[in-house]
């Protein structure tokens, strides 16, 4: 190199360096501002995250297939049977509870401030509804859990748990004041309302709707409260036909059916002898909906609950699998968050008990009628015809008779609702649910157990709620509204 | 212009304390040769003692050096060799040696300041470029093994992967733990990307890009004490790389240096498979269609019919003999290859020298269609502008690609995972016709599809590797350009920029006919930008204060700056087959970016006093603004203070025995900011809803009050010399706490947020290292017998977290957390064990099973008790052989390539209560029935199927955990310096010839893995799936000298 060269790029070295040194002028603070993401975004973009996120976490393969949807003995573990014989495993538990309170419920509450702030009804109102309805699937799985503290971030970062009726009450009350806020506004949620798509209307017959599930509920803890409840909303007005239905429909990759997802990874669960063996004995055309034929002998054959390992030369083909409407071809199914059917079953058992006025044995046909058809746009393969249905009605054996035969076709048609099937028959114990051989513990699981992490990080305020409902981490112990 | 003004100002404080030159002053001359080569040594730093005034030789050795009149001692020095201190006579001709360990000597400190080895008060030990470069590794991360105490490395994934480093141990319970990593004075990045234990591809870490024949030294910088100017970063210590400058021919001319070398690499170890039982379940299997329509065709697991040669539909053809395959897991790896080449020319004139060097590195990896390429251009100079004026620059170019690297961890990407889960009796040159023909058996289509043992749960291993292709690609620019300016005979200044920038690209496609491919094909590919710039300005001065008392300050300031962006698209459905574009796809395109950057400006300065030459006390102080930190927190000052007392010249204690002897002591505090980002929140971006944008509240509370971390480090060692430098001894006690560690702790999920971030926790280390070296043998013909030994012992434990909270998981594998837990060693395994009674008797179920104990506990943790390394070389004349051993003792090691193994009947293990047949003799598992009995007494025989034993010992991560102890046939080297004649009629002037090996033999307690393994390089060590086999490499090299 000779000097000249070698002068210059010393100059040069010396300019670079001091421009670099000093070109940063702007202040340090300035250069940690995030620019990846917003620091504030709308509702519009909160409430279908809010929705999604939770639908497919109640009802997911992960909270379905392997509990909320065993235990009513409509699906089946035909492998790795842990939660059929009461195992439930830690990190479900975490995930289930972080989900819904670190999820959606933390995403729905943002949407119900900023609706209140920008003095916004309807954006409100559907928040209210939908935390409402989060909230009931949480303390139908935990019992009492933090409510009126919960959400709250930094504020409180370990919330007091409230009695189970004291958050039912705030459901009834959020779901009125819900139902009667959608609508009164102007703004609307765009395309973010995966539901109903700004039909404010539906979102109120769907808040009424779900306050008809909730006073139902308390039936037997505290009918007097269960009357005027169920009242109050049947006269505000609920579903009133299947185009009603809150079905989250899937729009392909990444979103598509959670049942679906499973059966492209790990399929290894099959339908429940229990329902298999009550759709044949009522020769239920929904038989072929809900459930294939063997591989291994073409049959229609379910695999018990609650049994161990399966027996020397049984497979996976020995048992039938759940239909292919919501597996093989399942990608675009829905998932059916609440229907004009469970409707027409809430308002006969209503109807039964003396609360309304109404024939049951109407309305629970009705009922029937309405669940067999409710998928019919989505034209499933092997969906009920119309004669199969006329014809099944006819049958002796579907004529009501009395509640127990509303708990029966209310199960059949909870199919996919697990959480529901099983909130119900925790209810009513109807139908009457036998518990498998290989159960290792008294009784089948009858709520979920507080995840470990509360343990570590809430545990005072837990283990008063504990105690309070008589030793709440047993999946044996009934939560408040369960007495019987 | 604002730059202007600060030059001039500083300049001219400069100007104003310089002395006039020229005054009562002479002339000094002289050569220096090397010792070894009898050669003229050019590039040697001839200095007046405790003055600033220095020459350089030039390529005939030669130096002219002006001195003052009363100048007393001149230092001769160069890196990797022992200093010499001369009397200032008018000529001075010295020979030099080479001496990487030893007291005496220049090494490489923080800010790339050359330090004498004497003064240091904390430790720093070398390694030189030869050292590095004799058995080249394609990752230079990997020459430090065995090479240095308290360095603790593993390897993550197949050649060219990940290696982690850690020095002394783990400090950070969130943060990163390796140390920085500096090239000619700039920081550079040592990134790992996209590696994780649930699948993914191992694309290496960032400082493996170096090529090791560029290397003239390393030194590594053990800890915070040692790295104190480094700042922020300075906890996990420092390796600090310079590469080699220019030095020219011996005669003056243009030298060229040419190395090469040429391995070829196998498996060190694959798992011992068993070879008597073929696919299946309960003994039975009969394939139809691989997918469960015959009879266990679906399953990948070996508890199927004896491999007695019986006739089975089989997926190759109906009613094939059904016999063991003894090699088909060896053979689907091939013999890999990995070529490095070096060529070098550089010239060194009286004012200036250049160094130019062009390297491939040519790699061709043992799972098929595997290939990595490196090619580095290198270009250093440095030039005398003035008498007082220069300058240096240095510019590294690499470019970086690979094809088809394997996954790793429990991916079906990764081979290994369909040998674990695997037919012991499938037939791998069956599958090497990956594609149907049209006449396999179904489910084989004739339209190009899959041909397969198995459709429910794997590819084809060589469809796998070859159809299913993942390529990178990286540009690396990393130089500096750095000006030194002598203001008088003690002030110099000195300014330097460097820059360390990199792109990277990288594609992964899944091909149509793939397990689970639902489109025609899929594929994701991205590009991501990293840059890390720094600036420094120092001014020092050097001043001798009274007799035999020198001062030596240095003052500066830094600009560090970070940024990396990256963005990317994924596509999982195509419309036309095999066609990776995004103008190709079926389904929405899922882009993403991201972006990040931070900055750090610093202010620091030093003080140096030494007394006599041989007593030194060194003051650090640095002073940090970050933009992570909140305003108010973002400027913390942490000071560092050593001493060195070479006692053997304070005392004059040199006798025949004791040779030299320091003893030495430091005590530092560094800062640590956090990541950019944490003080406020945003909302994280949902993949879009059919098109309709989705924003979630994040899960973590931001903290606007963070301050910034705290590692306190002392430590006290002594250096020895014995025999007249024939035995040495380095030893060295430290103890390091890291507290107010910013980390997300975790939150009642109630509150909505799962973590919020805070400053807690606190983890401290504490250790003793040992060096040893020895000449035990030296005869007067030439041999010598050269050993090193680095021994080092870590123990580290959590003793603060936040609150009430027992343990911070850091990660979870297989239900077992690897925590960071209150009273117990960073990287408790925890999980559930099995159930014993106080007498420690498994407790069985009434079948006859273990049971695993409902209490979940530690288990065991993964830090080593000691690692070690011992070094041997012999040469004799011409020859010289080395040999290198290294390993550790104790430390555990979750490998569920084992648990996994046997589960899947696939391990010799497996064979277990299944020597006679399917069932027979099966396991009597000793312990207590629920009925207080003792099986396997005689009287109580409850017998288990193996099948059913290894199935439902899984679920106990106990029976996956061992001791992960090993000693490893490093490497070995046998050294042949070619005769004269032959490298002088190349031009050139000396060569060598080697026959080199690493990773020759493993000793472990393990079987069927090599326990030096990890998923990654996060702190998320000691968990073990599916392994790529560690090479074996050997081969031959080839250098010639000018």
């Amino acid at each position: 190199m000779n000097t000249i060269t070698s002068t210059r790029l010393a100059r040069a070295s010396v300019l670079v360096a001091l421009a670099w040194g000093t070109a940063c002028t702007d202040a340090l603070t300035d250069i940690n501002t995030n620019p990846n993401a917003p620091s504030d975004v709308g509702p519009q973009f909160l409430l279908p995250q809010a929705i999604q996120g939770s639908v497919r976490s109640a009802f997911g393969s992960g909270q379905m297939l392997q509990h909320t949807g065993i235990w009513p003995q409509h699906f089946v573990q035909i492998q790795y049977p842990d939660e059929e014989q009461g195992q439930v495993r830690a990190s479900s538990m975490e995930a289930f509870w972080g989900g819904y309170y670190a999820g959606g419920l933390n995403d729905i509450e943002l949407v119900i401030v900023k609706g209140i702030l920008s003095e916004e009804p309807n954006i409100e109102g559907v928040g209210r509804i939908w935390k409402s309805w989060i909230f009931h699937i949480v303390t139908d799985l935990w019992g009492d859990v933090p409510y009126l503290q919960a959400l709250t971030g930094g504020a409180n970062t370990a919330p007091g748990y409230d009695a189970q009726s004291d958050i039912y009450n705030g459901l009834f009350a959020d779901l009125a004041t819900g139902a009667s806020m959608v609508g009164t506004g102007r703004s609307d949620f765009g395309a973010g309302d995966l539901l109903y798509g700004n039909n404010f209307g539906r979102w109120r017959k769907f808040a009424n709707s779900l306050r008809m599930r909730l006073a139902m509920r308390l039936s037997e803890v505290d009918p007097g409260r269960a009357r005027s409840e169920f009242a109050a909303a049947y006269a505000a007005g609920g579903f009133t036909s299947n185009a009603d239905n809150a079905f989250l429909d899937y729009p392909g990759s990444p979103y598509e059916n959670p049942f679906y997802e499973n059966f492209l990874t790990r399929d290894d669960n099959g339908v429940s002898r229990t329902m298999i063996d009550v759709l044949v004995s009522l020769n239920d055309p929904r038989l072929a909906l809900y459930a294939e034929r063997t591989a291994r002998d073409d049959e229609y054959r379910g695999h018990a609950n609650g049994t161990d390992d399966l027996p020397f030369g049984q497979s996976l083909s020995s048992f039938s699998r759940i239909g292919n409407f919501w597996r093989k071809d399942g990608a675009a199914t829905p998932s059916a968050v609440m229907t004009y059917a469970e409707v027409l079953f809430l308002q006969a058992e209503a109807a039964a008990r003396g609360w309304i006025s109404g024939d049951p044995a109407e309305l629970y046909m009705a009922a029937i009628e309405a669940n067999m058809n409710m998928y019919s746009a989505y034209k499933p393969a092997n969906n009920p015809s119309g004669a199969e249905i006329e014809a099944y009605l006819a049958q002796p054996a579907i004529a009501y008779r009395g509640l127990d035969d509303i708990h029966l076709q209310k199960w059949i048609a909870l199919w996919m609702n697990g959480m529901e099937a099983w909130s119900n028959w925790r209810r009513t114990d109807s139908p009457a649910l036998t518990a498998g051989p290989d159960l290792l513990i008294s009784r089948i699981p009858i709520r979920f157990s507080y995840p470990d992490s509360e343990q570590s990080l809430n545990n005072t305020n837990l283990q008063a709620a504990v105690s309070r409902q008589g030793g709440g981490l047993e999946l044996t112990t009934p939560v408040w509204w369960d007495v019987r | 212009m604002k730059s202007r003004g600060i030059t001039g100002l500083l300049l001219g404080a400069a100007l104003l304390v310089s002395l006039p030159l020229g005054a009562q002053e002479r002339t000094v001359t002289g050569t220096v040769t090397q010792r070894e080569t009898l050669q003229p040594f050019p590039g040697v730093e001839v200095a007046v003692k405790g003055t600033r005034r220095v020459a350089v030789t030039d390529a005939q050795g030669f130096y002219t050096l002006r001195v003052p009149a009363d100048a007393e001692i001149l230092v001769f020095s160069y890196l990797g060799y022992r200093s010499q201190e001369v009397p200032a006579e008018a000529r001075v001709d010295v020979e030099m040696f080479q001496e990487a360990i030893g007291i005496e000597g220049l090494t490489v400190t923080a800010l790339g300041v050359k330090r004498e080895k004497r003064s240091l008060g904390y430790s720093v030990q070398d390694v030189t470029g030869s050292e590095i470069s004799e058995v080249p590794e394609v990752n230079i991360v990997n020459s430090l093994k065995g090479n240095v105490a308290g360095v603790h490395i593993t390897d993550a994934g197949p050649t060219g992967g990940t290696a982690r480093i850690v020095i002394r141990g783990a400090n950070s319970i969130a943060g990163s733990n390796q140390p920085l990593f500096v090239v000619d004075g700039v920081p550079i990045d040592n990134s790992s990307m996209r590696n994780r234990g649930f699948g993914g591809i191992d694309y290496g870490n960032s400082a493996g890009n170096i090529d090791p024949a560029n290397i003239e030294a390393i030194s590594v910088l053990k800890g915070p004490n040692a790295a104190a100017l480094y700042g922020s970063r300075a906890a996990g210590g420092a390796v600090v790389i310079t590469t080699k400058s220019g030095t020219g021919a011996a005669g003056g001319g243009l030298g060229v240096t040419a190395s090469m070398s040429l391995t070829a690499e196998e498996p060190l170890r694959l798992p011992s498979f068993q070879n008597e039982y073929g696919q299946g379940l309960f003994g039975e299997f009969q394939y139809v269609d691989g997918k469960g329509g015959g009879t266990w065709d679906h399953v990948d697991e070996s508890w199927g019919p004896k491999l007695d040669g019986r006739l089975i539909d089989q997926f190759t053809g109906p009613e094939e003999p059904w016999v063991a395959r003894p090699d088909n897991v060896r053979s689907f790896f091939r013999t890999g290859a990995t070529f490095n080449a070096n060529v070098a020319i550089s010239r060194a004139g009286e004012r200036s020298n250049l160094r130019l060097s062009i390297a491939d590195m040519e790699l061709r990896g043992m799972s098929p269609g595997n290939r990595q390429q490196r090619i580095t251009v290198a270009l250093k100079g440095g030039a005398s502008l003035t008498d007082r004026l220069s300058a240096e620059a240095s510019l590294n170019y690499i470019d970086q690609n690979a094809l088809n690297r394997p996954g790793t961890g429990y991916d079906e990407d990764n081979p290994m995972q369909s040998f674990i889960w695997f037919g012991r009796q499938v037939d791998m040159d069956a599958l090497r016709n990956y594609r149907c023909r049209g006449d396999e058996p179904t489910p084989c289509k004739a339209d190009g599809g899959q041909y397969n043992w198995n459709y429910n749960y794997h590819n084809n291993p060589f469809w796998q590797a070859l159809v299913n292709t993942n390529e990178d690609q990286r540009d690396r620019l990393l130089g500096h350009l750095s000006v030194n300016y002598q203001v008088n005979d003690w002030v110099t200044v000195f300014a330097r920029a460097g820059r360390d920038w990199y792109r990277d690209q990288r594609k992964r496609v899944t091909a149509p006919h793939s397990l689970d491919d639902t489109g025609e094909g899929s594929f994701g590919e991205e590009t991501a930008y990293e840059s890390e710039t720094n600036v420094d300005l120092l001014v020092s001065a050097i001043r001798e204060l009274a007799t035999n008392l020198t001062l030596d300050v240095t003052a500066g300031a830094n600009n560090r700056t970070n940024q990396f962006q990256a963005n990317g698209v994924s596509v999982d459905k195509l419309t036309a087959p095999g066609i990776y574009t995004i103008d190709n796809a079926a389904s929405t395109p899922s882009p993403w970016d991201l972006f990040s950057k931070k900055e750090v400006r610093s202010l620091y300065g030093s003080a140096s006093l030494n007394y006599g030459g041989y007593w030194n006390v060194d003051l650090t102080g640095r002073n940090d603004w970050s933009s992570t930190l909140p305003v108010g927190n973002n400027s913390y000052f942490y000071p560092s203070v050593s001493t060195a007392l070479v006692f053997t010249d304070a005392f004059r204690l040199q006798n025949e025995l004791l040779s030299s002897g320091k003893v030495r002591g430091s005590w530092t505090r560094v800062g640590n900011d956090a990541a950019p980002y944490q003080l406020a929140s945003v909302f994280s971006a949902q993949e879009p809803w059919s098109g309709t944008p989705m924003f979630a509240v994040p899960n973590t509370l931001p903290n606007t009050t963070l301050k910034p971390e705290e590692t306190t480090a002392w430590e006290v060692g002594a250096d020895l010399g014995f025999l007249d430098e024939r035995l040495g001894f380095v030893l060295t006690y430290y103890q390091r706490a890291t507290s107010n560690q910013i980390l997300g702790v975790e939150v009642s999920r109630a509150s909505g947020y799962s973590r919020q971030v805070l400053n807690a926790g606190k983890v401290e280390n504490r250790g003793w290292e040992l060096l040893l070296r020895a000449t035990p043998v030296e005869l007067d013909n030439g041999f010598t017998w050269d050993m090193t030994v680095n021994w080092s012992h870590n123990r580290s434990e959590v003793t603060e977290l936040f609150g009430d909270l027992e343990t911070l998981v850091l990660g979870s594998y297989w239900s077992l957390n690897i925590e960071a837990r209150l009273g117990e060693p960073y990287g408790a395994f925890f999980g559930n064990g099995y159930l014993r009674n106080e007498e420690g008797d498994l407790l069985l179920t009434a079948a006859g099973m273990p049971r695993p104990d409902p209490v979940r506990r530690v288990l065991g943790n993964y830090n080593p008790d000691w690692i070690g390394g011992v070094q041997n070389r012999f040469s004799w004349g011409p020859l010289d052989v080395s040999v290198l051993v290294d390993g550790q003792a104790g430390g555990d090691i979750f490998s569920t390539t084992n648990w996994w193994g046997e589960y899947a009947g696939v391990l010799t293990s497996s064979l277990r209560g299944r020597e006679t047949d399917f069932c027979d003799p099966g396991i009597v598992v000793q312990g207590i029935l629920p009925d207080g009995s003792r099986n396997g007494d005689g009287t109580n025989e409850v017998n288990l199927c193996p099948q059913e034993f290894f199935g439902r010992n899984f679920g106990i991560n106990e029976a996956a955990i061992d001791d992960a102890s090993y000693v490893k046939l490093r490497e070995v080297r046998i050294g042949y310096e070619l005769p004269r004649a032959w490298v002088t009629a190349a031009g050139f002037t000396g060569g060598t010839l080697g026959l080199i090996g690493r990773n020759l033999y493993l000793w472990s307690r393990i079987e069927n893995i090599d326990p030096e393994t990890a998923f990654d390089a996060s702190n998320v060590q000691g968990v073990e799936f599916g392994q790529f086999p560690t090479a074996r490499s050997i081969g031959f090299s080839l250098s010639l000298r000018p």
